[in-house]
């Protein structure tokens, strides 16, 4: 049967009666084309297009492209990820335990190189994931009862420049935009030494500043694991601040930063 | 094992050209630009770790956008109304393509809020087949929901964007049934 732009324009308005209207549908079915056909006379359709068109925008879709890309079946998921590191910390999760874990079978995943894809070295690997889901474990408990003397963190500090050949200094690195340093320490992905420096806003909420040398991640804001994240370059080393904050209310700690390295 | 690896490498491949209509798929799910991108990751990250689930002769598109839904649904939602008290939709100036002429702009921007005013059922069949270009069926699968409730639901969102502006937006005058 065929149906009229007339039938198919009262069928988009919803003033075919019910039967006419369940015989359209069911048409539909087996014609692909009147089903096009219906499509193109909804007038409305086009400028909603036009408004959506170019979305999400260059940057967010190259951070996205790059994230899968760089991601994996096995270390990115949330799922894997948690139950692997509870799985092996028991109840007692604490920060240092969980950054053996993260040395130790890299990036939470129990799943070897060759089974994710990717080779050891392959650049294309986002550590941003891997930095998201260990911070991801963070809550204000985590970091609560980090009270640490200036000598304290000047130690680590020095402990972590050395990693990285980057100075990192405490005069700067104490207090950067209402954030608090609480501990530096040295943690690694794919072999290489990921400097972590853990902070504290106001609220006693963790955030991370972590730095990498070398990394190919590309720059920008990004919701990483429900967190808000800031990557940047410095030179050969890369920059990711990263907590619980949207990655909006974090530009401003993240220039901060910027302004120090 | 090999060919597992292989099919994800294949499917991470053909994943990357369908990310804008997954990610705007998700917005008009969350309403929220940051959480789409939080959602459009999660749903990638799941379609890999599922690779061994899709069949090659199954459209990828509306497998992610089922994928898509189904995280918004059982992890995200909740969790987003919680933290935030309710949506908050997003702002067209941070979105809607701004290098194209003023009033074309103007109208674009009027356009984009009035869909993300819609409430999220309206919105999100709006977004399948009025952006994406999915058919009636197909946005009907993908939501899991009878035609004939993608057809009024886009009958309501129509009436709503009607009063948008009734010469600029031709053919949108149709009442809700």
């Amino acid at each position: 049967m065929t149906y009229s732009d007339d039938t198919l324009r009262a069928f988009l308005d919803g003033t075919l009666p019910a039967e006419a209207r369940q015989e359209v549908e069911a048409a539909f079915a087996a014609d692909r084309e009147l089903e096009r056909r219906a499509m193109s006379l909804d007038l409305a359709a086009a400028p909603v297009a036009a408004a959506f068109a170019g979305m999400p925008g260059e940057a967010r879709l190259a951070t996205l492209a790059a994230f899968v890309e760089g991601s994996s079946s096995a270390a990115g998921s949330r799922g894997v990820g948690w139950q692997g590191v509870l799985a092996t910390c028991g109840a007692g999760l604490g920060v240092g335990i969980a950054a053996g874990v993260l040395i130790g079978s890299g990036a939470f995943s129990t799943a070897t190189d060759a089974e994710r894809g990717a080779a050891p070295d392959d650049p294309a690997r986002d550590w941003r994931l891997a930095v998201a889901e260990y911070q991801a474990l963070y809550v204000p408990e985590t970091v609560a009862h980090l009270h640490p003397d200036t000598a304290r963190l000047s130690e680590e500090l020095d402990r972590a420049a050395a990693k990285i050949s980057l100075a990192l200094r405490l005069e700067p690195l104490a207090e950067v935009a209402s954030l608090t340093l609480r501990r530096a320490q040295v943690l690694g992905y794919d072999g290489r030494p990921l400097i972590q420096l853990v902070y504290t806003d106001n609220a006693g909420q963790p955030y991370a500043l972590c730095i990498l040398r070398g990394g190919t991640a590309p720059e920008g804001a990004m919701t990483l694991r429900g967190q808000g994240s800031h990557l940047w370059r410095s030179g050969e080393h890369q920059f990711l601040l990263i907590g619980s904050a949207e990655a909006s209310e974090l530009a401003g700690a993240a220039d901060a930063f910027r302004a120090v390295f | 094992m090999i060919f597992r690896k292989d099919k994800a490498a294949d499917l991470r491949a053909r994943i990357v050209p369908l990310l804008p209509g997954v990610w705007r798929f998700a917005l008009s799910l969350s309403g929220r630009p940051d959480i789409a991108d939080d959602l459009t990751q999660d749903t990638c990250l799941r379609a890999l770790e599922r690779a061994h689930q899709w069949r090659e002769n199954q459209a990828l598109a509306g497998w992610l956008l089922i994928i898509c839904r189904s995280i918004w649904l059982n992890e995200v939602r909740a969790q987003t109304v919680r933290k935030t008290g309710g949506m908050t939709s997003a702002k067209a100036h941070d979105l809607v393509d701004q290098t194209v002429g003023p009033e074309t702009r103007l109208f674009a921007n009027q356009v984009f809020a009035r869909v993300m005013e819609l409430p999220e059922a309206q919105r999100a069949t709006v977004m399948l087949v009025y952006v994406q270009q999915f058919t009636y069926s197909e946005a009907a699968e993908i939501l899991g929901i009878p035609i004939g409730t993608v057809m009024s639901r886009l009958s309501t969102a129509r009436a709503a964007l009607a009063t948008l502006n009734d010469t600029q937006l031709p053919g949108a005058k149709a009442k809700p049934r």
